[in-house]
Parts: C-alpha cells; structure tokens; sequence
C-alpha cells in the first residue's frame, strides 16, 4: 500500500483523470481504482465521496442524479471545462515532478515505463 | 430473518439520526452501499454478508462526519443546535421514542399479547392487595381503636374449657369502679332476630337494633350527625342511622318523630333522638337502631335480671386509660372475679377467668359462639396473597419471556448499531426505554381492567370495595411502582444481554436460540403449567369435597327442624309445651337438647366402665324426652329413654350410646354397662342408636353418651313442610305463654349444619377464578411464545412443505416441543399438588379419595389448553405460502 501522504495526494489527480473518461458513479469510481491499482488501492466511501463533494465546490466537477435499474436514484460526477482546464494543470505538475525523480534515481528508470500509466 | 431494506433503513436512520450529514450525502452513501451489495451479490456473497462489509466499510459515523464536515465548512454555517446539549438529548429520546414505536408497531400481535398479559397480572394482584387491606383496616376507625377490647369469659369444669362472649349486666359498671385503669365500658345487646319497625303505614323487617348504654359514644367512634349521646339513658328512645332516616322519613327530619317499633320484648313506641353515619363496612357489628339499657329494664317481667351476675345477656367492651398495659389489668382478673362470682363458682366447681380482645383483632381472629357478626379468617389472607403472588409471577415470567424472544428477533438492528458505533450505554438505554413504554402502556390497561372487574370481584368476596384513588393512594403508587419494576426486569435482559454482543454473533443469529437461554425459557413455560396445573387440581379437589359434605347423610333428619334457643327457663315444662304444641297440626314432634347442633365443644364427657384410669371418655349430650324420634335417629339396640324421670330416685340413670362408642370401648353386649365419674346416679346404658353426625364432617363421630335431662338450651321442634310460617307463629304463641318475656330466638337446624361449610364454599368460589385467571396468563404466554416459535423456524417450514411436508406432520412438528414441556410440567406438579391437596383433606374426618381421576383430568386439561394455543400458530404456519417464506432470505 502507499503511503498515506501519497493516496492523500494522488486522489485529485486520480479521479479527475477518471472522470475524463466519462461520467461515473462513487461506487464504480471505487471499483476502476481497485482494478487498476490492481487490487492495491482501496478507497473507502468515506474519503470518496467528501473529495467529490470538495471538487463539486471547487467547480471542477459536476454532479447529477440518474434513476437506476434497481433501486433509488445514482449520483453521477462528470468534469466541467474547469475541471478539465484542472486536469491538465495536474498532469503538467505531476509529470514534471516525476522528470525529476527519474532523473533523481539514475538511469534504468525510463519514461517508458510510465506507459503504465495510462 | 435478514431484509435488506430494513437493515438499510435502520442503517440510515442511525446515520441520519446525528444530524451532521446532509440528506443528500446520505442518499449517495445509501445508494454506495446498495451497489457494493449488488456487486457482491453477483460475486456469490450472500446479501447479508455483503450489507455488513459495506457498511462496516462505509465506517463508523464519527469518521465519515469528520471528512464531510471538513468539506462543509466552507459551506453550512454551524448548526446551534448541535451544540445544545439539552436538545440534541431531547433528538436522543425522541428517537428512542420512535423506534419503540416502529417496533411496536411491527410487531403488533406480540405486544399486545405481552401488555395485556402483564396488565392481567398487575390488575389481580392490586385487586388481592385491595381486599387484604381492607380485611386489615376493620375497627380501626376508632380514635380509641388502640385501647378499646371486648371480654372474653372462659370457663373450665373438668378440664373442658369453654368461651364465651356474653355477660352479665353487673359486669360492665363493675368494671369501671373497681380498675382505675379502665376508663370507661360499654354493653351491647341485640334482640338476635329482625324487629318490625312500622311508621304510618309502612312497616318494615329490620335487622341491626341494639341495646346499649350512654357510654357507647365514649368507647366507639361513631359519628352523631344531629342528637346527643346522652339520649340513651332515657327508655322507648332511639338512635338511628342516616340510611334508616332517609328510608323512614325521606327528607323530613325525623328527630323527635316517633315510630313503632316490635321485637321480641315486645312492641313500643320509641321517639327518635338521634342520627348517627352509618356505619362503614369494617366494623365487626353494624347497628341500624340504638336504643338505651334502660328500654330494656322497663319491658322485662323480671328486672332482677339487670341485677343478677348469673344472667347473661351483653357483649361488653372496655376501654383501657391510656398509658396502660394489658397484662397488667390481666392480673386484676382473678381477683375481681373471686369478689363477685367466687362463691358461686366453687359451688358449681367452675373456674373462670377474664380476657381481653383487642377490637381490632376481632374480624381476622375470633371464632367464638355467638360472635355479633361472622368473622373472617387470617389464614385466607395469607392464601389469598400467596395466589396473588403467584399470579403476578406468572404473568411477570410471561413478560419478560416475550420480550427477551422478540429482542432476539431485533438481533440484526443491534447489529448496526454497533457497527455504526452506538455506545452500549445507547443500547441499554434503548431497550430500558422500551420496555418502560410497553409496561407503561400494561399500567393502563390494568388501570381500566381494575374498574371493570372490580364489580365481579365484590361479588365474590361478597365485599363492597371502591378504589378511590385519593383514599388509596399508596398502593396506587405501589401498583404503578411494581409495572416499572416489571418493565426494568424485563427490558434489563436484552440491554445486558444482547449489547454485550459481537456484530459477527448476531450476524449468525444465534442469538437468543443458544442453547442456555432456550432451555431458560422452556424452564419458565413449565413453571407457569406447574401453577396452572395445581390449581386446576386444588379447585376440583375442593369442589368434590364441598359436594360430598353437603351430600352426606347427616344420620339424623335436619330438615323441618326448629331450634329454640332458650336459657333454660323452659325445664321441666317442657312436656306440658310439648302436648301444647302437638295440638297444632303442623307440628310433629318437640324435644330439646342441652348442646347446640352442630356441636363446638363439649361441656363434659364420660369414662366408659373398663377405662377407668385412661383418659377415655365419651362425649356427652343430655337430651330431653322424644328426642330420637324428634330427629329421626334409629334405635338400633335396646330400649329408648323413658318419658319422664326423677334423678333421684333410681340407683342408675338411662343412657343411650352410639355404635361408635360400642366400637370403641370394645362392648360386645353394651346394654347394662355403666360410666364412671362425674354425673350422679350412675349412667347405665340402655339402648345403642345409629351413629349421627352432631358435629362439622370435619370431626369423626366419636363416641356419644345421650343422657336425660330437664335443662335445655335448644328446644328441638319438628314441623310439617307446609305453612311454614303458620307453624312457626303458633309456636311462638305457644312459647310466649310458656316462658313470657323470653324472646323467641330460632333457627333451623338444616341451615346450622350448611353454615359450617360457607368459609369453604366462598374458598372454593376464588380457588377456581384464581385458576382461571392463571390459566388465562399462562395461555397468554404460550400464545406469544409459540408464535415466536414459529416465525424462527419460517423459512425450515418453507422448505419442508416444498419437499412435500403435510400441513398435519408440521403442526405435529411444531406442537411436539410444548406438549412434552407441558407432560413435564404435569408429572412434576402431580405430587405437590397431592401433597398440598392431602394436607388440606387431612382437616376433614370425613373426606373425598384423591384418585388417579382428578389428576387426570386437570393434566388432561392443561394439555388441551396448550395443544389449542399452540396449534393456532402451528396451524397458520403450516398453511402460509411456502414461497413467501422462502423468499426471506
């Protein structure tokens, strides 16, 4: 598992990149990090859904209620044209600091290996 | 039973409850929950598994607020309310309040079952407490209750001791003079029988007049509304009470009206010069009319009686200075008596002594002859409180039966709780509440159950008793105190109990079917069928014995026979009376006896030739001419008593023995043999007659001498059925020329025999309503417990009836478990009952077998009672679709 200060910090940039992808619900948003992180990152519903709520504030997401097959209503987040304009601010960030350590850590680390990260 | 919807609901509520999370966040958390199931579900988990990890993941309230709340600050202003103390307790209770509601009303059937149940139980118990208080409260509205006794004489000749409770006149103004530490007496007579008292025209039988002296006022605390005490020192005046002066005189005012006014010594006028109250139901003598001792001096033939101390007529009764012990008064006695009797006395070798009774004690304790009134009987009291303690046990098991197996029911709302993180002190306090609500509602119902059954319940104990709530208000507060014990036991159970427990242990349900606490409730069911049982059993026993005893041959012919009270006077002209009387064709026969039947105690005995130095003796009953033919004894040996006879002047005196003194004393030839000691001439046995009762079944008949005699106290008149009355005028004509001025007192000697058994038969009577009664609560409780029962094993019935189970073969299965707790139950009561039951009959010398049949009989009964409960739910179980049961899961 990472560290906390790590899963605290990545969880933005994480799910704004998700949201990129298209419209989700909490409970999905919480399946596709467990798949990806392949089985390594949990997120609990309790830091979820406060972190969408907080990017809900900050207008970077957008939220709407969907009637679902079984049951009552979904809330369902997609990006704004802030948040989008956000993301890509994040993925400039990150990357520059991940130059960084590559460069930190010597050779035998390529950027290549990012291609992991989708 | 796991539903999602409802653990969700529950799940919310308590997440809602705290207020710190807004509703819509709440719905996503709702709707994250709902997938995360779905998801698991799909994966093969079960929903109940999958409902636990998600909300155990969701986490704690505490947590989730924190997040939200750091994100919320920049959004909703502070809610005051949170910080209220006082109301966010008051959001506490009141969602107390409305999931004890929510539970009620899911499980409606059970609820009411167990309120009413409780209710029954706490109404009879206050109903018990209420009569016993009232039994205990007699003769204590006196001021002076505490110094006030009535004297009691006992006699002794030969080591045969009697009592009695009426004496002379002389006594009462003695008493006052020689011993300082008596401030004041009073005497107390009543004409025994109704006196007519007629005003114009109407005319009326009366019961309750008595004579009595100015001091009456002083000694008893009863009221005068209108009159002065000292009226009753004149003669032909009255003192009456309020219900008399409304009946008589409506709303005139009947001071200084006259009425008239006819009783044994005769009819007068009397001028009314007083009213009193009316005296309350728990006094041991209740008086309608008070007339002065000196109305009495002017109408007898020989005034001399008011002097004599051998003329006994009054009840008297002293009251002591205060300051001043008993016993030390107790001492005076003897000498006081030695001072005015003493002579007497050593002539007629009788010795006799004083005793006083405190008149509160008279009601529960005394059982003397010629009590004023009918007395009751502490040992009833203490029957009675038993089977109210009882009942109330019974229905209090019952309550906290039921409960404790519905909050098994509730195991998976405790569940969450705890996951969502409720304190246990929150859990406690949840189901205390609870069952505080629901014994609170039992106190209601019992409430109205009290003023519906009090009426039904006067009528058993022939009382007239009224709850006035201010008047009885500590055992109101007592009943009210005992339902919130009750609802504090009971709810104790599961709050302990149950929040001590892990989530994953009540996951698994085995809550509350663990196998102590099953075996705890089954203990109770048998306990309650053990009560019932014995009490079905006493009930019958009762019945049959009562029935027996007023079946039984007496040996002597009771009915149509007038009895005479008479104080002698009669003697030796009762032969002349007697051919007065057969003159009159309604009469048949006239003899008289010196023992009132049935007999109390004897007054002396005879030892049997051949026994002389044993303590042997035969009881002894002197008779008058014709008395076996008056009764209808047969003569079953020798010869009957002569007609007339002089004592002095033969060597022996006839005698007649029964076949149980034959029996006995072993006399193989019993005619010619004589007894010894005592009486002059000698006895000799002339003739043997059939064995009679003469006294209560209750004694055996023991061996019996008849001898002859001229004093009499009873008068024996045998009369036709016909023209009763008639009849019984002629005799008083008759007995009114004879002895003038001695009132004509009577009874009939069938009625005697009866009034014996009347403690018995009012025993009976609340027996059997405490029988039913336990009945009732005990089904009550079954009722509850088998549909528990039932409803645990819903889903093990679904499947057998779709594998082809019979309705009949899941009723069996369902009832099998109770009919054998009740088998149990019956084997285990049988011979306590016996014992209890034995133990009673051991008081009847004459008495019931306790057979195989009764017993039978009540176990049968308690198993249909049970088999009917039970199968009610058996049935319905049997019969609901197999698919909806099913489908719980």
């Amino acid at each position: 598992m990472f560290s906390k200060n790590l899963v605290a910090a990545s969880i933005q940039p994480l799910l704004l990149s998700l949201l990129a992808e298209g419209e989700m619900y909490g409970y999905e948003i919480i399946q596709r990090i467990h798949e990806l992180s392949g089985g390594k990152m949990r997120w609990t519903a309790s830091k979820l859904y406060p972190m969408l709520h907080h990017l809900e504030n900050e207008r970077l997401v957008e939220a709407f209620w969907q009637p679902s097959e079984s049951g009552p209503d979904r809330k369902y987040y997609r990006l704004t044209a802030k948040g989008i304009k956000a993301l890509d601010a994040t993925k400039r960030d990150w990357l520059e600091l991940n130059a960084m350590l590559a460069r930190l850590w010597g050779p035998g680390y390529t950027l290549s290996d990012l291609s992991m990260v989708r | 039973m796991f539903n999602l919807e409802t653990a969700l609901s529950t799940w919310r509520h308590y997440f809602a409850q705290r207020r710190g999370i807004q509703k819509e966040d709440l719905d996503e958390l709702e709707r994250h929950v709902r997938d995360h199931v779905r998801y698991a579900v799909e994966q093969g988990n079960s929903e109940e598994e999958a409902f636990w990890e998600a909300v155990r993941e969701v986490g704690d309230y505490d947590g989730a607020e924190e997040e939200y709340r750091k994100v919320y600050w920049g959004k909703v202003k502070r809610n005051r309310l949170f910080n209220n103390e006082l109301s966010w307790r008051v959001a506490m209770l009141k969602s107390y309040f409305t999931i004890a509601v929510r539970n009620l009303q899911r499980q409606q059937t059970h609820a009411l079952i167990n309120i009413a149940g409780l209710a029954l139980g706490l109404a009879v118990c206050f109903l018990i407490t209420l009569f016993v208080y009232d039994e205990l409260s007699y003769d204590r509205f006196h001021e002076k209750a505490d110094r006030i006794y009535r004297v009691v004489e006992s006699y002794t000749h030969n080591d045969i001791s009697r009592q009695n409770l009426i004496h002379s006149a002389p006594l009462a103004p003695a008493l006052v003079n020689d011993l300082p530490e008596i401030e004041s007496a009073v005497r107390l007579s009543n004409r025994w029988g109704e006196v007519l008292v007629s005003r114009d025209t109407e005319a009326f039988y009366e019961d309750g007049f008595f004579f009595t002296d100015t001091s009456f006022f002083d000694v008893f605390t009863f009221p005068l509304v209108q009159g002065s005490p000292s009226s009753l020192a004149k003669p032909f005046t009255v003192i009456i009470t309020e219900s008399v002066a409304e009946k008589y005189f409506g709303d005139e005012d009947p001071v200084g009206q006259k009425v008239e006014i006819k009783g044994s010594w005769g009819t007068y006028e009397y001028e009314i010069t007083g009213i009193a109250r009316d005296v309350p139901h728990n006094s041991h003598f209740h008086f309608q009319f008070l007339t002065s001792l000196e109305t009495l001096r002017a109408t007898r033939p020989k005034p001399e009686h008011m002097e004599s101390w051998w003329y006994v007529e009054y009840y008297t009764y002293v009251l002591l200075q205060p300051g001043h012990q008993v016993e030390d008064l107790q001492a005076k006695f003897p000498a006081f008596i030695s001072k005015y009797k003493g002579e007497r006395l050593k002539q007629i070798d009788v010795h006799s002594a004083y005793e006083l009774q405190p008149i509160a004690d008279i009601h529960l304790y005394s059982h003397l002859e010629r009590e004023i009134e009918p007395n009751s009987d502490a040992r009833y009291l203490y029957i009675f409180s038993v089977l109210a303690l009882l009942i109330l046990a019974v229905a209090c098991i019952n309550y906290m039966n039921l409960s404790t197996a519905r909050s098994a029911m509730r195991a998976s709302e405790v569940g969450v709780r705890k996951v969502v993180g409720a304190h246990r002190t929150q859990l406690i306090r949840q189901f205390l509440f609870e069952s505080l609500v629901l014994s609170g509602m039992a106190l209601v119902l019992a409430f109205l159950l009290i003023a519906l059954l009090l009426p039904l319940f006067n009528h058993l104990t022939g009382k007239s008793l009224s709850v006035t709530y201010l008047g009885h208000g500590d055992l109101v507060l007592g009943l009210i105190g005992a339902g919130l014990f009750v609802g504090l036991l009971a709810g104790s159970y599961p709050a302990l109990f149950l929040s001590r427990f892990q989530p994953v242990h009540v996951l698994k349900g085995l809550l509350g079917m663990g196998p102590a606490s099953t075996l705890f409730r089954k203990g109770l069911v048998v306990f309650q069928f053990i009560i019932s049982i014995g009490l079905v059993v006493g009930t019958i026993v009762i019945q049959r014995q009562l029935t027996y005893m007023q079946n039984k041959q007496l040996g002597l012919h009771a009915e149509q026979v007038v009895v005479i009270n008479t104080h002698g006077e009669i003697g030796r002209r009762l032969p002349a009376f007697r051919s007065d009387l057969l003159k009159y064709p309604g009469i048949l026969n006239v003899s008289a006896s010196d023992q009132a039947f049935p007999v109390r105690e004897f007054v002396m005995g005879l030892r049997p030739e051949g026994f002389e130095e044993t303590d042997v003796q035969a009881k002894l009953i002197n008779v008058a001419p014709h008395f076996l033919e008056t009764l209808d004894i047969p003569l079953l040996q020798g010869d009957n008593l002569p007609e007339m006879y002089e004592p002095a002047e033969r060597e022996y005196q006839p005698v007649l023995v029964n076949e149980a003194a034959v029996k006995q004393f072993g006399w193989d030839d019993p005619i010619g043999k004589t007894f010894t000691c005592c009486v002059a001439p000698t006895p000799r046995v002339v003739g043997v007659v059939s064995d009679f009762h003469y006294q209560s079944l209750k004694e055996e008949i023991a061996p019996l001498v008849l001898m002859p005699t001229w004093w009499s106290q009873q008068v024996l008149v045998r009369i036709r059925a016909e023209n009763i009355f008639a009849t019984l005028d002629q005799i008083e004509d008759a007995w009114a020329a004879f002895v003038p001025g001695e009132p004509f007192e009577y009874t009939f000697l069938d009625s005697r025999f009866e009034q014996i058994y009347q403690a018995e038969e009012r025993f009976m009577q609340i027996f059997g309503a405490f029988s039913f009664l336990a009945i009732i609560l005990v089904c009550l409780g079954l009722f509850g417990l088998a549909a528990f029962m039932a409803e645990r094993r819903t889903k093990e019935i679904g499947i057998r009836k779709v594998l082809g189970a019979s309705a009949p073969s899941i009723v069996t299965l369902l009832s099998k478990d109770f009919l054998k707790l009740v088998l149990i139950a019956f084997v285990l009561a049988a011979p306590l009952a016996y014992l209890a039951m034995s133990r009673w009959l051991e008081d009847f010398a004459y008495r019931i077998e306790l057979g195989p049949g009764i017993f039978l009989l009540a176990g049968g009964l308690a198993l249909l009672i049970a088999l009917a409960t039970v199968s009610y739910q058996a049935v319905k179980a049997a019969l609901a679709d197999p698919v909806k049961s099913l489908r719980y899961e």
